[in-house]
């Protein structure tokens, strides 16, 4: 007789996305006080600044409440949806910061942020580990300098021609680095 | 190629979906590809395709919970929470059924730091002579999930408050660890003190912090850059439910 075999466990996230559509307000406070630390290290190492990564995160947080219900967990985990819904209010801040010619310099606060510790170590070990190991297994191709490029412009939120003073190369060699980079990555994750 | 159907070309829109995920459009550039995710079939899963490729990236920055006042905010946007859904807020989340799940934890935090507190007034006593006396309120704070890094117990008569640090962060020479507590329902904060250097530290509590613990339905632990302030300036790093023992 064969055991029965059980059903992958449930992502409560998309649960609660899924409540949070039929405007269940009780499932917004879970799905807050379980995704907030997370979202803010996020929005916080993007901007730099704590006051203004809770505005970030309001603004997301509000988004993400009255727009639960363009969620479709075919398309994405709920945790790579929501991510992205703060990191693209964050993004959205910042180039309009670049646009109106605003200077902040962040150098000093991202490293004051982001000093190596157990912390981060033991989060890889249990957040996605499958996904962090097939991502690290395919950064492992590129070049240091490569991965660093796109590392400072993806978690840092970095411009071109930032990164590119910060490494003292030329601006067109951080673009090349990058594309050519991210293209090589993508081949090496879809295989 | 008409410009909408060049739009139609996978290789370009991924392209576009790449750099608008990296962030490296310009903002006109960016509300324009915002319209086109409306408008473009392929455009939002491309995004979403690149997201996920990137996203494992930021399991490297150490999770940092936002101060209260993000969720007031967010409350007086969006209408009230229901009574049952908030109270407590950061309190007990570990416990709710949809967590406990995800992290495959099979018990509560809560139940630890129920028989931790009941084992406390033994492993606490200064010395033979001292009669082990039973705490009145217990918080055990965490660093994350599953990740308690400090006790602690609140006892009367007469008041006193004892941590027990399990774990400390690393702060620098001009920096403090501050214990707040938060009060139920109004979540109001409040300063305690400044923790020491020592592993196990007890102070006595005068009434008014004894009231502070009473009503508090979490404690928080904040690095500051000075001991003095009425709100955590600084990143909270612990969290804890304060809760009242029987007797």
């Amino acid at each position: 007789m064969h055991e029965p075999v059980p059903e992958p466990a449930r992502d409560p996230l998309a649960e609660l996305l899924a409540r949070c559509a039929l405007r269940d307000r009780a499932a917004f406070a879970e799905l807050y006080w379980l995704t907030a630390p997370r979202l803010n290290a996020v929005a916080l190492r993007l901007l730099g600044q704590r006051t203004l990564a809770e505005d970030v995160l309001q603004e997301a947080y509000t988004k993400i409440w009255y727009r639960a219900e363009s969620y479709r967990q075919e398309l994405a985990a709920p945790m790579t949806w929501l991510t992205a819904v703060v990191r693209h209010q964050a993004l959205d801040h910042l180039a309009e910061q670049r646009r109106s010619g605003a200077v902040f310099d962040r150098t000093v606060v991202v490293e004051e942020l982001d000093p190596p510790d157990r912390a981060a170590e033991d989060q890889q070990q249990r957040w996605s580990g499958r996904a962090l190991r097939r991502l690290d297994d395919c950064l492992a191709v590129l070049r240091d300098d490569h991965r660093r490029c796109i590392r400072q412009i993806y978690l840092d939120g970095l411009s071109y021609r930032e990164v590119a003073d910060r490494l003292a190369i030329p601006l067109g060699t951080a673009k090349v680095w990058v594309r050519r980079g991210l293209e090589r990555l993508k081949t090496c994750l879809e295989h | 190629m008409s410009g909408a159907l060049r739009y139609r070309n996978p290789a370009l829109l991924d392209a576009l979906a790449r750099d608008y995920v990296l962030g490296t459009m310009t903002a006109p550039v960016r509300r324009r590809f915002k319209r086109l995710m409306v408008e473009q079939s392929g455009a939002e899963s491309a995004v979403l395709r690149w997201e996920a490729n990137l996203q494992p990236w930021t399991a490297d920055v150490p999770d940092r919970a936002p101060s209260p006042r993000l969720w007031h905010r967010l409350q007086r946007r969006l209408g009230p929470i229901p009574s049952g859904a908030g109270e407590g807020e950061w309190a007990g989340w570990w416990s709710r059924p949809s967590f406990l799940r995800w992290w495959g934890i099979s018990g509560t935090v809560a139940a630890m730091a129920l028989a931790v507190a009941l084992l406390l007034p033994e492993a606490l006593k200064d010395g033979p002579q001292d009669a082990p006396r039973k705490a009145s309120y217990v918080a055990v704070l965490e660093a994350g999930p599953d990740r308690p890094v400090l006790i602690a117990t609140a006892r009367k008569d007469p008041w006193e408050l004892t941590i027990e640090l399990l774990e400390r962060p690393s702060v620098g020479p001009s920096q403090t660890l501050v214990l707040w507590t938060e009060a139920k329902g109004s979540g109001d904060v409040q300063s305690l003190w400044p923790l020491g250097a020592g592993v196990r530290q007890q102070r006595p509590l005068t009434e008014a912090e004894w009231v502070l613990i009473r009503n508090a339905g979490t404690l928080l632990v904040s690095i500051e850059p000075d001991a003095g302030g009425g709100r955590p300036r600084g990143p909270v790093v612990y969290r804890g439910r304060c809760v009242q023992l029987p007797g």
